[in-house]
Protein backbone atom coordinates (compact mmCIF):
# COMPACT_ATOMS: atom_id res chain seq x y z
CA UNK A 1 0.00 0.00 0.00
CA UNK A 2 2.82 2.38 0.87
CA UNK A 3 4.52 1.45 -2.38
CA UNK A 4 1.38 2.47 -4.23
CA UNK A 5 1.28 5.77 -2.36
CA UNK A 6 4.88 6.54 -3.34
CA UNK A 7 4.01 5.71 -6.94
CA UNK A 8 0.97 7.98 -6.92
CA UNK A 9 3.21 10.86 -5.93
CA UNK A 10 4.79 10.68 -9.37
CA UNK A 11 2.66 13.00 -11.53
CA UNK A 12 3.00 10.87 -14.67
CA UNK A 13 1.76 7.77 -12.91
CA UNK A 14 -1.10 9.59 -11.19
CA UNK A 15 -2.24 11.15 -14.46
CA UNK A 16 -2.10 7.76 -16.24
CA UNK A 17 -4.17 6.16 -13.47
CA UNK A 18 -6.75 8.95 -13.77
CA UNK A 19 -7.00 8.47 -17.55
CA UNK A 20 -7.47 4.70 -17.14
CA UNK A 21 -10.08 5.22 -14.41
CA UNK A 22 -11.95 7.72 -16.57
CA UNK A 23 -12.21 5.28 -19.47
CA UNK A 24 -13.40 2.52 -17.13
CA UNK A 25 -16.09 4.81 -15.69
CA UNK A 26 -17.14 5.84 -19.19
CA UNK A 27 -17.26 2.22 -20.32
CA UNK A 28 -19.51 1.37 -17.37
CA UNK A 29 -21.85 4.34 -17.50
CA UNK A 30 -21.81 5.55 -21.11
CA UNK A 31 -25.60 5.22 -21.56
CA UNK A 32 -25.99 8.00 -18.95
CA UNK A 33 -23.32 10.19 -20.51
CA UNK A 34 -23.91 10.16 -24.27
CA UNK A 35 -25.64 13.23 -25.75
CA UNK A 36 -27.05 11.16 -28.67
CA UNK A 37 -27.62 7.50 -29.35
CA UNK A 38 -24.37 5.99 -30.69
CA UNK A 39 -26.13 4.48 -33.72
CA UNK A 40 -28.73 7.23 -34.09
CA UNK A 41 -28.53 8.82 -37.56
CA UNK A 42 -29.33 12.50 -37.56
CA UNK A 43 -30.51 13.15 -41.08
CA UNK A 44 -29.43 16.44 -42.56
CA UNK A 45 -26.38 16.76 -40.35
CA UNK A 46 -23.79 14.55 -42.00
CA UNK A 47 -20.12 15.57 -41.79
CA UNK A 48 -20.84 18.35 -39.27
CA UNK A 49 -17.53 19.75 -38.01
CA UNK A 50 -16.95 19.88 -34.24
CA UNK A 51 -19.26 22.43 -32.62
CA UNK A 52 -21.12 23.09 -29.37
CA UNK A 53 -23.89 20.65 -30.29
CA UNK A 54 -21.52 17.96 -31.61
CA UNK A 55 -18.21 18.28 -29.75
CA UNK A 56 -16.38 15.90 -32.08
CA UNK A 57 -18.63 16.45 -35.12
CA UNK A 58 -20.71 13.85 -36.95
CA UNK A 59 -19.78 11.12 -39.42
CA UNK A 60 -20.92 10.13 -42.92
CA UNK A 61 -24.26 8.83 -41.60
CA UNK A 62 -24.88 11.81 -39.34
CA UNK A 63 -23.97 9.95 -36.17
CA UNK A 64 -22.52 11.90 -33.24
CA UNK A 65 -18.80 11.02 -32.99
CA UNK A 66 -18.49 11.84 -29.28
CA UNK A 67 -21.35 9.49 -28.40
CA UNK A 68 -19.82 6.73 -30.51
CA UNK A 69 -16.44 7.16 -28.81
CA UNK A 70 -17.93 7.06 -25.33
CA UNK A 71 -19.95 3.96 -26.23
CA UNK A 72 -17.01 2.38 -28.05
CA UNK A 73 -14.87 2.38 -24.91
CA UNK A 74 -16.84 -0.60 -23.65
CA UNK A 75 -15.98 -3.03 -26.43
CA UNK A 76 -12.25 -2.21 -26.35
CA UNK A 77 -12.04 -2.60 -22.60
CA UNK A 78 -14.23 -5.72 -22.42
CA UNK A 79 -12.35 -7.54 -25.19
CA UNK A 80 -8.98 -6.27 -23.93
CA UNK A 81 -9.60 -7.26 -20.30
CA UNK A 82 -11.19 -10.60 -21.16
CA UNK A 83 -8.38 -11.63 -23.51
CA UNK A 84 -5.72 -10.50 -21.04
CA UNK A 85 -7.37 -12.41 -18.19
CA UNK A 86 -7.58 -15.54 -20.34
CA UNK A 87 -3.99 -15.10 -21.57
CA UNK A 88 -2.67 -14.70 -18.03
CA UNK A 89 -4.68 -17.71 -16.84
CA UNK A 90 -3.35 -19.95 -19.63
CA UNK A 91 0.17 -18.55 -19.47
CA UNK A 92 0.42 -18.82 -15.68
CA UNK A 93 -0.76 -22.44 -15.72
CA UNK A 94 1.69 -23.37 -18.47
CA UNK A 95 4.54 -21.51 -16.77
CA UNK A 96 3.85 -23.17 -13.41
CA UNK A 97 3.67 -26.63 -14.94
CA UNK A 98 6.84 -26.13 -17.01
CA UNK A 99 8.88 -24.76 -14.13
CA UNK A 100 7.67 -27.29 -11.58
CA UNK A 101 7.99 -30.48 -13.60
CA UNK A 102 11.03 -29.41 -15.69
CA UNK A 103 12.48 -32.15 -17.86
CA UNK A 104 11.30 -33.02 -21.31
CA UNK A 105 7.78 -31.61 -20.90
CA UNK A 106 9.25 -28.24 -19.99
CA UNK A 107 11.58 -28.28 -22.95
CA UNK A 108 8.90 -29.19 -25.47
CA UNK A 109 6.40 -26.75 -24.05
CA UNK A 110 8.84 -23.86 -24.11
CA UNK A 111 10.02 -24.70 -27.60
CA UNK A 112 6.52 -24.72 -29.01
CA UNK A 113 5.76 -21.46 -27.25
CA UNK A 114 8.90 -19.93 -28.76
CA UNK A 115 7.69 -21.03 -32.16
CA UNK A 116 4.31 -19.42 -31.56
CA UNK A 117 5.99 -16.20 -30.41
CA UNK A 118 8.08 -16.07 -33.57
CA UNK A 119 4.92 -15.26 -35.52
CA UNK A 120 3.41 -11.81 -35.66
CA UNK A 121 0.07 -11.70 -33.84
CA UNK A 122 -1.65 -9.93 -36.72
CA UNK A 123 -0.72 -12.64 -39.23
CA UNK A 124 -1.93 -15.59 -37.16
CA UNK A 125 -5.00 -13.70 -35.98
CA UNK A 126 -6.05 -12.77 -39.52
CA UNK A 127 -5.84 -16.40 -40.64
CA UNK A 128 -7.72 -17.77 -37.65
CA UNK A 129 -10.36 -15.05 -37.65
CA UNK A 130 -10.80 -15.42 -41.41
CA UNK A 131 -11.66 -19.07 -40.92
CA UNK A 132 -13.69 -18.71 -37.71
CA UNK A 133 -15.46 -15.54 -38.75
CA UNK A 134 -15.18 -12.23 -36.94
CA UNK A 135 -16.81 -12.14 -33.52
CA UNK A 136 -16.04 -10.75 -30.11
CA UNK A 137 -15.50 -14.19 -28.57
CA UNK A 138 -13.17 -15.34 -31.36
CA UNK A 139 -11.17 -12.15 -30.98
CA UNK A 140 -10.77 -12.75 -27.24
CA UNK A 141 -9.63 -16.35 -27.72
CA UNK A 142 -7.16 -15.60 -30.52
CA UNK A 143 -5.51 -12.71 -28.70
CA UNK A 144 -5.36 -14.71 -25.47
CA UNK A 145 -3.66 -17.66 -27.17
CA UNK A 146 -1.15 -15.37 -28.89
CA UNK A 147 -0.27 -13.48 -25.69
CA UNK A 148 -0.17 -16.45 -23.30
CA UNK A 149 3.37 -17.59 -24.29
CA UNK A 150 4.90 -14.27 -23.18
CA UNK A 151 3.21 -14.67 -19.83
CA UNK A 152 4.21 -18.34 -19.54
CA UNK A 153 7.88 -17.44 -20.00
CA UNK A 154 7.90 -14.81 -17.28
CA UNK A 155 5.94 -16.97 -14.83
CA UNK A 156 8.22 -19.93 -15.51
CA UNK A 157 11.36 -18.02 -14.67
CA UNK A 158 9.71 -16.54 -11.57
CA UNK A 159 8.67 -20.00 -10.35
CA UNK A 160 12.12 -21.47 -11.00
CA UNK A 161 13.51 -19.42 -8.13
CA UNK A 162 10.87 -20.81 -5.74
CA UNK A 163 10.52 -24.45 -6.67
CA UNK A 164 13.58 -25.68 -4.76
CA UNK A 165 12.69 -23.95 -1.48
CA UNK A 166 12.07 -25.96 1.66
CA UNK A 167 8.35 -25.24 1.83
CA UNK A 168 7.86 -26.99 -1.50
CA UNK A 169 9.83 -29.99 -0.28
CA UNK A 170 7.75 -29.96 2.90
CA UNK A 171 4.53 -29.93 0.88
CA UNK A 172 5.81 -32.89 -1.09
CA UNK A 173 6.60 -34.76 2.12
CA UNK A 174 3.11 -34.07 3.38
CA UNK A 175 1.91 -35.83 0.25
CA UNK A 176 0.31 -32.83 -1.39
CA UNK A 177 -0.60 -33.47 -4.99
CA UNK A 178 1.16 -31.71 -7.88
CA UNK A 179 -1.67 -29.33 -8.75
CA UNK A 180 -2.10 -28.46 -5.10
CA UNK A 181 1.59 -27.55 -4.75
CA UNK A 182 1.39 -25.53 -7.97
CA UNK A 183 -1.64 -23.46 -7.09
CA UNK A 184 -1.57 -23.36 -3.28
CA UNK A 185 2.13 -23.27 -2.50
CA UNK A 186 3.85 -21.72 -5.52
CA UNK A 187 1.19 -19.44 -7.03
CA UNK A 188 0.79 -17.14 -3.98
CA UNK A 189 4.50 -16.30 -4.17
CA UNK A 190 4.34 -14.95 -7.69
CA UNK A 191 1.16 -12.87 -7.37
CA UNK A 192 3.21 -9.67 -7.62
CA UNK A 193 4.82 -10.81 -10.84
CA UNK A 194 1.45 -11.79 -12.26
CA UNK A 195 -0.06 -8.40 -11.44
CA UNK A 196 2.70 -6.58 -13.30
CA UNK A 197 2.39 -9.07 -16.15
CA UNK A 198 -1.34 -8.41 -16.34
CA UNK A 199 -0.93 -4.67 -16.86
CA UNK A 200 1.85 -5.20 -19.41
CA UNK A 201 -0.22 -7.72 -21.38
CA UNK A 202 -3.28 -5.48 -21.15
CA UNK A 203 -1.48 -2.72 -23.05
CA UNK A 204 -0.43 -5.22 -25.72
CA UNK A 205 -3.86 -6.80 -25.90
CA UNK A 206 -5.59 -3.45 -26.43
CA UNK A 207 -3.01 -2.72 -29.12
CA UNK A 208 -4.04 -5.98 -30.81
CA UNK A 209 -7.79 -5.50 -30.32
CA UNK A 210 -7.70 -2.03 -31.85
CA UNK A 211 -5.54 -3.18 -34.77
CA UNK A 212 -7.66 -6.23 -35.55
CA UNK A 213 -10.94 -4.33 -35.44
CA UNK A 214 -9.36 -1.67 -37.65
CA UNK A 215 -8.52 -4.43 -40.15
CA UNK A 216 -12.13 -5.66 -40.03
CA UNK A 217 -11.73 -8.79 -37.89
CA UNK A 218 -13.32 -7.52 -34.73
CA UNK A 219 -16.58 -5.90 -33.82
CA UNK A 220 -18.85 -5.51 -36.83
CA UNK A 221 -20.77 -2.36 -37.81
CA UNK A 222 -22.90 -0.55 -36.77
CA UNK A 223 -21.68 -1.29 -33.20
CA UNK A 224 -19.42 1.58 -32.12
CA UNK A 225 -15.78 0.54 -31.79
CA UNK A 226 -12.67 2.73 -31.95
CA UNK A 227 -10.61 0.70 -34.40
CA UNK A 228 -13.60 0.18 -36.64
CA UNK A 229 -14.48 3.90 -36.50
CA UNK A 230 -11.02 4.79 -37.80
CA UNK A 231 -11.42 2.32 -40.66
CA UNK A 232 -14.92 3.57 -41.49
CA UNK A 233 -13.78 7.18 -41.47
CA UNK A 234 -10.79 6.54 -43.77
CA UNK A 235 -12.57 7.01 -47.15
CA UNK A 236 -13.63 10.55 -46.26
CA UNK A 237 -10.63 11.53 -44.14
CA UNK A 238 -10.09 14.59 -46.29
CA UNK A 239 -13.56 16.09 -45.82
CA UNK A 240 -14.19 15.00 -42.24
CA UNK A 241 -10.86 14.35 -40.45
CA UNK A 242 -12.49 14.55 -36.99
CA UNK A 243 -14.27 11.22 -37.59
CA UNK A 244 -10.86 9.52 -37.75
CA UNK A 245 -8.81 11.70 -35.42
CA UNK A 246 -11.13 11.47 -32.41
CA UNK A 247 -11.16 7.63 -32.11
CA UNK A 248 -7.43 7.48 -32.96
CA UNK A 249 -6.72 9.88 -30.09
CA UNK A 250 -8.96 7.83 -27.80
CA UNK A 251 -6.97 4.66 -28.58
CA UNK A 252 -3.67 6.47 -28.09
CA UNK A 253 -4.76 7.91 -24.72
CA UNK A 254 -5.83 4.50 -23.41
CA UNK A 255 -2.79 2.49 -24.55
CA UNK A 256 -0.29 5.09 -23.44
CA UNK A 257 -1.94 5.44 -20.02
CA UNK A 258 -2.02 1.68 -19.44
CA UNK A 259 1.57 1.37 -20.53
CA UNK A 260 2.77 4.14 -18.23
CA UNK A 261 1.05 2.36 -15.33
CA UNK A 262 2.61 -0.97 -16.36
CA UNK A 263 6.12 0.45 -16.72
CA UNK A 264 6.02 2.18 -13.34
CA UNK A 265 4.64 -0.92 -11.63
CA UNK A 266 7.38 -3.04 -13.14
CA UNK A 267 10.22 -0.74 -12.18
CA UNK A 268 8.93 -0.20 -8.65
CA UNK B 1 15.70 -25.37 -39.77
CA UNK B 2 14.15 -27.47 -42.53
CA UNK B 3 12.59 -29.70 -39.89
CA UNK B 4 11.16 -26.68 -38.12
CA UNK B 5 9.74 -25.40 -41.39
CA UNK B 6 8.00 -28.74 -41.96
CA UNK B 7 6.50 -28.58 -38.47
CA UNK B 8 5.30 -25.06 -39.18
CA UNK B 9 3.83 -26.06 -42.54
CA UNK B 10 1.87 -28.87 -40.87
CA UNK B 11 0.74 -26.35 -38.27
CA UNK B 12 -0.46 -23.88 -40.88
CA UNK B 13 -2.19 -26.57 -42.91
CA UNK B 14 -3.89 -28.00 -39.82
CA UNK B 15 -4.91 -24.56 -38.60
CA UNK B 16 -6.66 -23.69 -41.84
CA UNK B 17 -8.16 -27.13 -42.40
CA UNK B 18 -9.42 -27.83 -38.92
CA UNK B 19 -11.12 -24.52 -38.36
CA UNK B 20 -14.78 -24.68 -39.36
CA UNK B 21 -16.21 -23.07 -42.47
CA UNK B 22 -17.26 -25.17 -45.45
CA UNK B 23 -15.29 -24.45 -48.56
CA UNK B 24 -18.06 -25.27 -51.02
CA UNK B 25 -20.28 -22.74 -49.31
CA UNK B 26 -17.44 -20.26 -49.09
CA UNK B 27 -17.11 -20.24 -52.85
CA UNK B 28 -20.72 -20.64 -53.94
CA UNK B 29 -22.42 -18.63 -51.23
CA UNK B 30 -24.76 -19.81 -48.53
CA UNK B 31 -27.68 -20.63 -50.84
CA UNK B 32 -25.79 -23.20 -52.93
CA UNK B 33 -27.41 -26.61 -53.33
CA UNK B 34 -25.83 -29.61 -51.65
CA UNK B 35 -24.95 -31.22 -55.02
CA UNK B 36 -23.13 -28.15 -56.26
CA UNK B 37 -21.18 -27.84 -53.02
CA UNK B 38 -20.20 -31.50 -53.36
CA UNK B 39 -19.12 -30.89 -56.97
CA UNK B 40 -16.88 -27.97 -55.99
CA UNK B 41 -15.36 -29.96 -53.18
CA UNK B 42 -14.52 -32.79 -55.59
CA UNK B 43 -13.15 -30.39 -58.17
CA UNK B 44 -10.77 -28.93 -55.60
CA UNK B 45 -9.84 -32.38 -54.37
CA UNK B 46 -11.22 -31.69 -50.92
CA UNK B 47 -12.92 -35.09 -50.70
CA UNK B 48 -9.54 -36.78 -50.25
CA UNK B 49 -7.96 -37.67 -46.92
CA UNK B 50 -6.26 -34.90 -44.97
CA UNK B 51 -2.79 -36.45 -45.12
CA UNK B 52 -3.02 -36.97 -48.89
CA UNK B 53 -3.98 -33.36 -49.38
CA UNK B 54 -1.13 -32.16 -47.18
CA UNK B 55 1.44 -34.19 -49.10
CA UNK B 56 -0.02 -32.99 -52.38
CA UNK B 57 0.13 -29.38 -51.19
CA UNK B 58 3.69 -29.67 -49.87
CA UNK B 59 4.84 -31.53 -52.98
CA UNK B 60 3.43 -28.78 -55.16
CA UNK B 61 4.98 -26.14 -52.94
CA UNK B 62 8.46 -27.57 -53.19
CA UNK B 63 8.27 -27.95 -56.97
CA UNK B 64 6.99 -24.41 -57.40
CA UNK B 65 3.39 -25.29 -58.26
CA UNK B 66 1.45 -23.49 -55.56
CA UNK B 67 -1.96 -23.97 -57.15
CA UNK B 68 -4.48 -21.31 -58.10
CA UNK B 69 -6.17 -18.71 -55.97
CA UNK B 70 -9.83 -19.59 -55.40
CA UNK B 71 -11.06 -16.05 -55.75
CA UNK B 72 -8.75 -14.58 -58.36
CA UNK B 73 -8.38 -17.77 -60.39
CA UNK B 74 -4.72 -17.06 -61.15
CA UNK B 75 -1.59 -19.02 -60.17
CA UNK B 76 -0.45 -18.21 -56.64
CA UNK B 77 3.33 -18.47 -56.97
CA UNK B 78 3.99 -15.47 -59.28
CA UNK B 79 1.44 -13.35 -57.40
CA UNK B 80 3.00 -14.02 -54.00
CA UNK B 81 6.51 -13.61 -55.40
CA UNK B 82 5.70 -10.17 -56.84
CA UNK B 83 4.06 -8.98 -53.62
CA UNK B 84 6.87 -10.40 -51.47
CA UNK B 85 9.39 -8.56 -53.60
CA UNK B 86 7.57 -5.26 -52.99
CA UNK B 87 7.42 -5.91 -49.26
CA UNK B 88 11.09 -6.81 -49.06
CA UNK B 89 11.97 -3.54 -50.77
CA UNK B 90 9.82 -1.69 -48.29
CA UNK B 91 11.33 -3.56 -45.35
CA UNK B 92 14.89 -2.91 -46.50
CA UNK B 93 14.26 0.83 -46.91
CA UNK B 94 12.49 0.87 -43.54
CA UNK B 95 15.37 -0.85 -41.77
CA UNK B 96 17.86 1.48 -43.45
CA UNK B 97 16.00 4.24 -41.63
CA UNK B 98 15.13 2.47 -38.39
CA UNK B 99 18.51 0.94 -37.48
CA UNK B 100 20.67 4.10 -37.54
CA UNK B 101 17.99 6.14 -35.76
CA UNK B 102 17.39 3.63 -33.00
CA UNK B 103 21.03 2.70 -32.43
CA UNK B 104 22.02 6.38 -32.21
CA UNK B 105 19.15 7.07 -29.82
CA UNK B 106 20.10 4.12 -27.63
CA UNK B 107 23.80 5.00 -27.49
CA UNK B 108 23.18 8.71 -26.84
CA UNK B 109 20.71 7.79 -24.14
CA UNK B 110 23.22 5.48 -22.43
CA UNK B 111 26.11 7.98 -22.64
CA UNK B 112 23.94 10.74 -21.15
CA UNK B 113 22.29 8.46 -18.63
CA UNK B 114 19.90 10.19 -16.23
CA UNK B 115 20.27 13.53 -17.99
CA UNK B 116 17.85 15.34 -20.26
CA UNK B 117 18.61 13.56 -23.58
CA UNK B 118 18.26 10.18 -21.86
CA UNK B 119 14.99 11.12 -20.17
CA UNK B 120 13.57 12.46 -23.43
CA UNK B 121 14.59 9.41 -25.48
CA UNK B 122 13.44 7.01 -22.78
CA UNK B 123 10.08 8.72 -22.41
CA UNK B 124 9.55 8.93 -26.13
CA UNK B 125 10.37 5.27 -26.69
CA UNK B 126 8.11 4.20 -23.81
CA UNK B 127 5.23 5.99 -25.52
CA UNK B 128 6.27 4.95 -29.02
CA UNK B 129 6.16 1.21 -28.41
CA UNK B 130 2.54 1.34 -27.26
CA UNK B 131 0.78 3.18 -30.07
CA UNK B 132 -0.71 0.93 -32.77
CA UNK B 133 0.73 1.57 -36.22
CA UNK B 134 -2.59 2.51 -37.75
CA UNK B 135 -3.11 5.23 -35.13
CA UNK B 136 0.27 6.83 -35.78
CA UNK B 137 -0.40 6.55 -39.53
CA UNK B 138 -3.60 8.51 -39.13
CA UNK B 139 -1.84 11.36 -37.35
CA UNK B 140 1.01 11.37 -39.86
CA UNK B 141 -1.43 11.54 -42.77
CA UNK B 142 -3.35 14.31 -41.04
CA UNK B 143 -0.27 16.48 -40.45
CA UNK B 144 1.94 15.76 -43.43
CA UNK B 145 -0.54 14.93 -46.14
CA UNK B 146 -3.79 16.77 -45.39
CA UNK B 147 -2.75 19.87 -43.42
CA UNK B 148 0.67 20.24 -45.04
CA UNK B 149 0.51 18.64 -48.49
CA UNK B 150 4.12 17.45 -48.47
CA UNK B 151 3.70 13.71 -48.92
CA UNK B 152 1.12 11.54 -50.70
CA UNK B 153 -1.24 9.66 -48.37
CA UNK B 154 -0.99 6.56 -50.54
CA UNK B 155 2.15 4.52 -51.14
CA UNK B 156 1.09 3.39 -54.61
CA UNK B 157 4.30 4.38 -56.33
CA UNK B 158 3.52 5.33 -59.94
CA UNK B 159 5.10 3.10 -62.55
CA UNK B 160 8.50 4.25 -63.76
CA UNK B 161 9.10 6.58 -60.81
CA UNK B 162 12.70 7.45 -59.98
CA UNK B 163 14.27 6.66 -56.59
CA UNK B 164 13.53 10.13 -55.20
CA UNK B 165 9.83 9.97 -56.07
CA UNK B 166 9.69 6.46 -54.65
CA UNK B 167 11.19 7.69 -51.40
CA UNK B 168 8.64 10.48 -51.23
CA UNK B 169 5.85 7.93 -51.54
CA UNK B 170 7.40 5.62 -48.95
CA UNK B 171 8.29 8.35 -46.43
CA UNK B 172 5.05 8.40 -44.43
CA UNK B 173 4.58 4.61 -44.28
CA UNK B 174 8.16 4.14 -43.13
CA UNK B 175 7.86 6.75 -40.40
CA UNK B 176 4.53 5.19 -39.39
CA UNK B 177 5.95 1.68 -39.02
CA UNK B 178 9.03 2.87 -37.12
CA UNK B 179 7.99 3.95 -33.61
CA UNK B 180 7.45 0.50 -32.12
CA UNK B 181 10.65 -0.89 -33.65
CA UNK B 182 12.78 2.15 -32.88
CA UNK B 183 11.51 2.09 -29.30
CA UNK B 184 12.44 -1.55 -28.74
CA UNK B 185 15.83 -1.42 -30.43
CA UNK B 186 16.80 1.85 -28.71
CA UNK B 187 15.95 0.40 -25.31
CA UNK B 188 18.01 -2.74 -25.90
CA UNK B 189 20.97 -0.77 -27.20
CA UNK B 190 20.75 1.57 -24.20
CA UNK B 191 20.71 -1.34 -21.76
CA UNK B 192 23.61 -3.17 -23.39
CA UNK B 193 25.67 0.02 -23.71
CA UNK B 194 25.17 0.76 -20.02
CA UNK B 195 26.28 -2.77 -19.11
CA UNK B 196 29.49 -2.32 -21.11
CA UNK B 197 30.09 1.18 -19.71
CA UNK B 198 30.07 -0.29 -16.22
CA UNK B 199 32.34 -3.20 -17.14
CA UNK B 200 35.80 -3.50 -15.63
CA UNK B 201 37.60 -3.31 -18.95
CA UNK B 202 36.04 0.09 -19.60
CA UNK B 203 37.38 1.38 -16.29
CA UNK B 204 40.79 -0.07 -17.14
CA UNK B 205 40.74 1.67 -20.50
CA UNK B 206 39.81 4.98 -18.88
CA UNK B 207 42.39 4.62 -16.12
CA UNK B 208 45.20 3.80 -18.49
CA UNK B 209 44.56 7.24 -19.93
CA UNK B 210 42.77 6.44 -23.18
CA UNK B 211 40.83 9.24 -24.78
CA UNK B 212 37.11 8.93 -23.83
CA UNK B 213 36.03 8.90 -27.47
CA UNK B 214 38.38 6.02 -28.20
CA UNK B 215 37.11 4.14 -25.17
CA UNK B 216 33.54 4.48 -26.38
CA UNK B 217 34.25 3.72 -29.99
CA UNK B 218 36.77 0.92 -29.69
CA UNK B 219 35.77 -0.73 -26.45
CA UNK B 220 32.20 0.00 -25.42
CA UNK B 221 30.31 0.14 -28.71
CA UNK B 222 31.99 -2.90 -30.21
CA UNK B 223 30.69 -5.02 -27.37
CA UNK B 224 27.39 -3.27 -26.90
CA UNK B 225 26.17 -3.43 -30.48
CA UNK B 226 26.61 -7.16 -30.90
CA UNK B 227 23.46 -8.14 -28.94
CA UNK B 228 21.59 -5.51 -30.94
CA UNK B 229 21.83 -7.69 -34.05
CA UNK B 230 19.84 -10.48 -32.43
CA UNK B 231 17.27 -8.00 -31.17
CA UNK B 232 16.91 -6.45 -34.61
CA UNK B 233 16.38 -9.91 -36.12
CA UNK B 234 13.70 -10.63 -33.53
CA UNK B 235 11.98 -7.40 -34.48
CA UNK B 236 11.50 -8.64 -38.04
CA UNK B 237 8.39 -10.45 -36.81
CA UNK B 238 7.06 -7.11 -35.56
CA UNK B 239 7.99 -5.52 -38.84
CA UNK B 240 5.98 -8.13 -40.73
CA UNK B 241 2.99 -7.62 -38.43
CA UNK B 242 3.32 -3.88 -38.89
CA UNK B 243 3.57 -4.36 -42.65
CA UNK B 244 0.12 -5.97 -42.73
CA UNK B 245 -1.33 -2.84 -41.14
CA UNK B 246 0.78 -0.23 -42.91
CA UNK B 247 0.38 -1.72 -46.39
CA UNK B 248 -3.37 -1.65 -45.94
CA UNK B 249 -3.44 1.89 -44.60
CA UNK B 250 -1.21 3.25 -47.35
CA UNK B 251 -2.42 0.97 -50.10
CA UNK B 252 1.02 -0.49 -50.78
CA UNK B 253 0.92 -3.60 -53.01
CA UNK B 254 2.94 -5.86 -50.72
CA UNK B 255 2.40 -9.26 -49.17
CA UNK B 256 0.70 -7.81 -46.08
CA UNK B 257 -2.03 -6.31 -48.20
CA UNK B 258 -2.41 -9.60 -50.08
CA UNK B 259 -2.67 -11.46 -46.77
CA UNK B 260 -5.51 -9.27 -45.57
CA UNK B 261 -7.34 -9.48 -48.89
CA UNK B 262 -6.99 -13.27 -48.92
CA UNK B 263 -8.15 -13.47 -45.29
CA UNK B 264 -11.20 -11.27 -45.80
CA UNK B 265 -12.47 -13.37 -48.73
CA UNK B 266 -11.25 -16.66 -47.23
CA UNK B 267 -9.03 -17.59 -50.13
CA UNK B 268 -7.59 -20.66 -48.40
CA UNK B 269 -4.77 -21.75 -50.75
CA UNK B 270 -3.53 -18.20 -51.12
CA UNK B 271 -3.65 -17.69 -47.36
CA UNK B 272 -1.71 -20.89 -46.70
CA UNK B 273 0.96 -19.97 -49.22
CA UNK B 274 1.41 -16.47 -47.79
CA UNK B 275 1.71 -17.62 -44.19
CA UNK B 276 4.18 -20.37 -45.10
CA UNK B 277 6.32 -17.94 -47.07
CA UNK B 278 6.26 -15.46 -44.20
CA UNK B 279 7.30 -18.23 -41.80
CA UNK B 280 10.21 -19.12 -44.07
CA UNK B 281 11.27 -15.48 -44.31
CA UNK B 282 11.16 -15.06 -40.53
CA UNK B 283 13.25 -18.18 -39.93
CA UNK B 284 15.72 -17.25 -42.63
CA UNK B 285 16.24 -13.80 -41.16
CA UNK B 286 16.84 -15.24 -37.70
CA UNK B 287 19.37 -17.64 -39.19
CA UNK B 288 21.14 -14.81 -41.00
CA UNK B 289 21.25 -12.79 -37.78
CA UNK B 290 22.76 -15.72 -35.89
CA UNK B 291 25.42 -16.17 -38.53
CA UNK B 292 26.11 -12.43 -38.63
CA UNK B 293 26.43 -12.25 -34.85
CA UNK B 294 28.88 -15.15 -34.97
CA UNK B 295 30.95 -13.70 -37.76
CA UNK B 296 31.18 -10.32 -36.04
CA UNK B 297 32.01 -11.75 -32.63
CA UNK B 298 35.79 -12.29 -32.38
CA UNK B 299 35.40 -14.61 -29.39
CA UNK B 300 33.10 -16.99 -31.21
CA UNK B 301 35.19 -16.62 -34.36
CA UNK B 302 38.29 -17.71 -32.49
CA UNK B 303 36.44 -20.64 -30.99
CA UNK B 304 35.21 -21.78 -34.38
CA UNK B 305 38.70 -21.42 -35.84
CA UNK B 306 40.10 -23.51 -33.01
CA UNK B 307 37.59 -26.24 -33.58
CA UNK B 308 38.27 -26.25 -37.28
CA UNK B 309 41.99 -26.60 -36.60
CA UNK B 310 41.35 -29.59 -34.38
Amino acid sequence: MTALRTLLRSPGFAFAVIVCALWVIIALFWPLLVPYGPTEQLLGSRYTPPSATHWFGTDNLGRDVLSRILAGSRSVLVVGLASTALAVAIGTTLGLVAAFYRGRADEWLMRSLDLLMAFPIVVIASVVLAMLGPSRLNLVVVIAVMLAPYNARVVRSAVLSWRDRDFVAAARMRGESGPSILFRELLPNIVGTINVEFTMRLALSIFAVATLSFLGFGIQPPTPDWGLMVAEGRPFYQIAPWVVVAPAAAIASLVVAINVVAQKLRSS
Amino acid sequence: MLGLLIVVSIGIFAMVEILPGDVGNLILGQYATAENVELVRRELGLDRALAVRYLDWMGGFVTGDWGDSWRLGIPIAPLVAARLYNSVIFAVVAFAFIIPVSVTAGVVSALRRGRLPDRLINGASAVAITIPEFVSSMFLILFFSLLLPWFPSSAMVPAGAGPLTTLRYLALPIVAISPVLVGYIARTVRASTITELEADYTRTAVLKGLDWRTVVRRHVLRNALLPAITVIANQIAWLVGGLVVIENVFNYPGIGQLLLQAALVQDVPLLEAIVLILAAVLMLSNLVADILATVLNPRVRAQVAQEVRR
